[in-house]
């Protein structure tokens, strides 16, 4: 199965700085990845161009299809919710579901009444009469009711409060994904997505700086909880990062062999939120 | 349905307040008016007698060049009883238009309507068509309506002094020539209003805010400075051409018949009086004049060219 996405040299300059700096990446069919990386890394930028929403230098092919000519044909099979992106305030709930059924072949009216169902939303209210989790959860149920090949999500929780979140990444999981299908996500909460992730992406600057599946992450990376007498000894390791906690240091390691640190203290797998701090280290500095 | 009318409908609900409900408020605040008049007419009136004339006498006496008078008036009245809706409609589809390709882009609604398989020559083409087709014809419906309610009003008030109103009235005016008439404005308008069209599109696709000056002091800052130089220099600029061809022409050309020649109207009429002179100077000839004039071709040529502007800044512009 060829890739659903393959960028090659795809980069993207703003004035004098580069948003996307010569990035090579694929994402294979069926997988779910989270794309992740600081405020004004180029995460956007990125999912811009793979959404044929602004112009790049480099080779780009999505679903085989290049998103500045194609886009029209990409807009079939893709379907994405940015982070920004509201529902025009006019709009009432009927009708939305309405539009979007009569324009997008692949729309099921049946799932998004189900989603519908699970919320507070009345086919007569108006987008501007909706709190913002509740604008939120329309759109929602509008784009998993779209059977798309790749579903783009740029903060797709934002403002939503914990319950429903949870609830959304929990059916986005049992309703909506399978092996046909690709999403790419990019959020703050990482820790809310990291158990549903099959691949990692780390962006800073510009540039790919991690990108491995869940498991290789959990091959190579590992956390070693120290006591002080033997903090030094880690340190001699070249630790990725390291943080105290109850008077113990906490190390992170890339690649370093798992029973060699398991003679320094307990050992356990880092989450993603402790990784990213790590890389990121001196990012804003 | 296919894409294209889900588009339409889409601009419909959008503006359903503009495009249906403000001409029907026009058309039944001039009918309301009307009515009211005549109300008070008659009521001020004693024993169906007006001016001393009893109107059922009149049927009887009124010659038949008095008869085609008659009619040629009650015809000009309906045709000239439809500028109230004309012109709401001007100004709901001059702001409409304003907004067209920038409301979106302001609330960032515009990232989900991109996000549909709906490409941007069919968002733009969407909203042309319902500045030049659908806004008109809904405008066409109320004022049509509206000139049927003035001949059923008419028709009461001949009929309550005593007259006979199909005799006096219908027999005399010709509302379906009016109706024709006034429905052949539609796809003149359409062409007519093309560079208007054209340059509100493009200032709405291209301003980052306030769509409405730029749209209005760009070209009346450029006449201004034409006319300055006209004034002050010894080179003979195009002024008054200028202001007529080019400033009006982007921004007025949306007003329904704003192209029909009422300067030569008098002209015309060839010193002839009365209100059949008028129905025959406003004829089909008169009507489809201007489009043997390159005046018109060049300006929808122009306006045609800023849409496909607009659609490539609509396609392009990345600031969302």
């Amino acid at each position: 199965m060829s890739a659903v996405v393959q960028a090659r040299g795809l980069s993207k300059r703003f004035g004098g700085t580069a948003a996307l700096d010569n990035v090579d990446f694929s994402i294979d069919a069926g997988r779910i990845v989270g794309l992740i990386g600081p405020n004004g890394a180029g995460k956007t930028t990125a999912l811009k161009a793979i959404l044929g929403l602004t112009d790049f230098q480099g080779e780009l092919s999505v679903l085989g299809l290049d998103p500045r000519k194609q886009r029209h044909e990409l807009m079939q099979q893709v379907c994405f919710i940015a982070d920004v992106a509201v529902l025009p305030r006019w709009m009432r709930v009927s009708e939305a579901v309405d539009f979007v059924a009569g324009v997008h072949p692949r729309f099921s009216r049946e799932k998004c009444q189900h989603f519908l169902s699970r919320t507070k939303l009345k086919p007569r209210m108006r987008v501007r009469e909706m709190s913002k989790g509740m604008i939120v959860q329309l759109h929602l149920a509008l784009v998993m009711a779209i059977d798309a090949r790749l579903l783009v999500l740029d903060e797709p929780t934002l403002g939503l409060d914990i319950l429903y979140r949870k609830d959304f990444y929990q059916s986005l999981l049992n309703d909506y994904f399978d092996e046909q299908k690709t999403i790419v996500i990019t959020t703050h909460q990482v820790e809310e997505v990291e158990h549903i992730l099959t691949d990692l992406m780390f962006i800073r600057d510009g540039k790919i700086v991690l990108d491995s599946t869940m498991d290789a992450v959990a091959e190579r990376f590992t956390e070693v909880m120290v006591n002080p007498d033997k903090a030094a000894a880690a340190r001699a390791l070249q630790p990725l990062g390291e943080r105290q906690i109850f008077g113990k240091s906490i190390f992170l390691f890339d690649g370093t062999d798992k029973p060699q640190l398991a003679q320094l203290g307990e050992i356990r797998q880092p989450n993603i939120a402790d990784l990213f701090v790590a890389t990121m280290k001196g990012t804003y500095a | 349905m296919n894409t294209f009318t889900w588009l339409l409908k889409r601009e419909y609900w959008e503006h359903r307040g503009g495009f249906q409900w403000a001409p029907l408020i026009a058309a039944g605040a001039l009918l309301a008016v009307f009515a009211f008049a005549a109300v008070s007419g008659l009521s001020a009136a004693h024993d169906n007698v007006l001016n001393g004339v009893r109107l059922s006498d009149l049927t009887s006496t009124l010659t038949p060049e008095q008869h085609r008078q008659l009619g040629a008036g009650i015809d000009v009245g309906l045709f000239f009883s439809a500028t109230p809706v004309a012109l709401v409609l001007a100004i709901v589809t001059f702001f409409y238009l304003l907004g067209s390709l920038y409301d979106d882009r302001r609330d960032r609604s515009i990232l989900f309507w991109k996000s549909l398989p709906i490409s941007d020559l069919q968002t733009v083409l969407s909203k042309v068509v319902t500045a030049t087709v659908v806004a008109p014809i809904l405008s066409l419906v109320a004022a049509l309506a509206m000139m049927l309610g003035l001949l059923l009003i008419m028709s009461l008030i001949v009929a309550v002094y005593g007259g006979n109103p199909f005799t006096m009235i219908w027999a005399n005016a010709s509302p379906l020539t009016v109706a024709g008439k006034v429905a052949l404005l539609v796809p003149l308008n359409a062409v007519w209003a093309l560079p208007t069209i054209g340059w509100l599109m493009l200032c709405s696709a291209f301003a980052k805010r306030v769509p409405f000056l730029w749209a209005t002091l760009v070209p009346v800052a450029v006449g201004t400075a034409v006319s300055i130089f006209d004034a002050v220099t010894k080179l003979r600029l195009p002024n008054d051409w200028f202001w007529q061809h080019i400033v009006f022409r982007l921004l007025f050309s949306i007003v329904p018949g704003g192209w029909m020649d009422f300067e030569h109207l008098e002209q015309r009429m060839e010193g002839a009086k009365g209100p059949d002179a008028v129905l025959a100077a406003i004829n089909l000839d008169s009507m489809l004049a201007p489009l043997q004039g390159p005046n018109i071709w060049l300006g929808a040529a122009a306006g045609i060219g800023m849409i496909a502007l607009a659609w490539w800044l609509r396609r392009w512009r990345d600031d969302s």
